[in-house]
């Protein structure tokens, strides 16, 4: 609490560390997948959707919905390699939405265009 | 009264507090902030002493100059207060100066709020979704389909099931498990009414809406546990559904993840 750091340093030291960490993440973050010693191997990578320059608001819905039809659009046109979309809205989006427009776009009624 | 931070003092003190010692929830009486575990809270509370120092100045002078007025310009002594009814000087001076000591307390104010709202590019994405009365967190970053993200309700432990240690109101069945040193990107909604995310160590506090997923970042500074509560009136047994995260290693956090993923 006795703080006597300024705030102008605080707010470079701030910076300093969100740098160190841009490499220090990655670098941590690279050495997995961490193979599991356990019978099935599960792989695990640290990653999930980047920051999108076109969503730069707190409120991220359209961000999730475009990715969605991201992906529909991609399967619907190249057909293969859609799953860095696939894994980008499955990060951003939550899974009630999903499964409500997966099951709308079953029936028919999704209002997208793929 | 020499020596009188001991060692053994100290650790006394923790026996008689215990709450000292991992300040990341509420204390009774609690007078100041929890520890901070993130820049930002830290930021936070380094702005609440920032303004703080002006507020004390602020106060400290105005006082004084009602006692000085009250004092000096009583009926006895001075029975005709105005001898100076205009002087540019002085009202040249006191416009300027608090316009000065407002933009010494907004600088550093909009300096913490653009970097509260500033997303770092994360390695990890979660989902907190508020129910009526309790919490879901999602993990689909490691998932190659719809159905297969991890997915659990976190509920609060009812007084009478608490262990000893436990804290109540505060506890609950399954924490949130993040890992330190990471940049997070914490995406909070609601699938009734609003909610609010919240936990005071890591200086968070985001409206959960539903329709709207609102996007935070936290960056943890340490490990440790952090509780929180809903902050947003959602109904009878809204005191009833708080927030508990658990902050690991990087390591520990792949292997609670996989073990989870091995549950699916
Ligand atoms: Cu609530």
């Amino acid at each position: 609490m006795g703080n006597s750091v300024s705030h102008a340093e605080a707010v470079e030291e701030e910076v300093v560390v969100s740098e160190e960490v841009v490499e220090a993440a990655p670098a941590e973050a690279e050495p997995e997948p961490v193979e599991e010693e356990a019978e099935e191997e599960i792989e695990i990578k640290i990653g999930t959707a980047k920051f999108d320059p076109r969503f730069p608001t707190t409120n991220q819905a359209k961000h999730c919905y475009t990715r969605y039809n991201e992906f529909h659009k991609c399967e619907a046109e190249a057909g293969a390699d859609c799953e860095k979309f696939g894994k980008a809205y499955r990060s951003i989006c939550p899974q009630e939405w999903v499964l409500k427009w997966n099951e709308q776009r079953e029936e028919g009624t999704w209002a997208g265009k793929y | 009264m020499k020596n009188f931070v001991t060692p053994g003092r100290v650790c006394s003190s923790f026996v008689i507090f215990p709450t000292w010692a991992i300040a990341d929830a509420a204390e009774p009486w609690q007078l100041s902030f929890q520890d901070p575990a993130t820049p930002i809270m830290q930021g936070l509370i380094d702005l609440h002493h920032d303004i703080f120092f002006f507020m004390v100045f602020i106060l400290l002078f105005v006082c004084w100059m009602l006692f000085r007025t009250v004092y000096h310009f009583s009926y006895d002594k001075n029975p005709i207060p105005q001898k100076i009814i205009h002087g540019t000087t002085i009202e040249i001076a006191w416009t300027i100066t608090p316009s000065i000591i407002l933009m010494f307390i907004a600088i550093p104010s909009f300096a913490l709020l653009y970097s509260m709202d500033e997303l770092t590019d994360p390695s990890i994405t979660i989902k907190a979704i508020g129910h009526q009365w309790y919490w879901t967190y999602e993990y689909s970053d490691y998932s190659s389909s719809d159905d297969q993200s991890i997915v659990y309700d976190s509920y609060m432990i009812p007084e009478d099931d608490l262990d000893l240690g436990q804290l109540r109101l505060l506890e609950v069945d399954n924490r949130v498990v993040l890992p330190i040193n990471t940049h997070i990107r914490v995406i909070i909604t609601s699938a009734d009414v609003l909610h609010s995310w919240a936990i005071p160590s890591l200086g968070v506090k985001c409206d959960a809406v539903p329709g709207r997923l609102n996007q935070i970042s936290v960056f943890l500074k340490r490990e440790g546990v952090f509780y929180g509560q809903c902050s947003e009136l959602c109904g009878a047994n809204h005191g009833f559904m708080p927030i508990v995260v658990e902050g690991v290693s990087l390591e520990n956090y792949i292997d609670w993840v996989s073990n989870k993923l091995k549950e699916i």
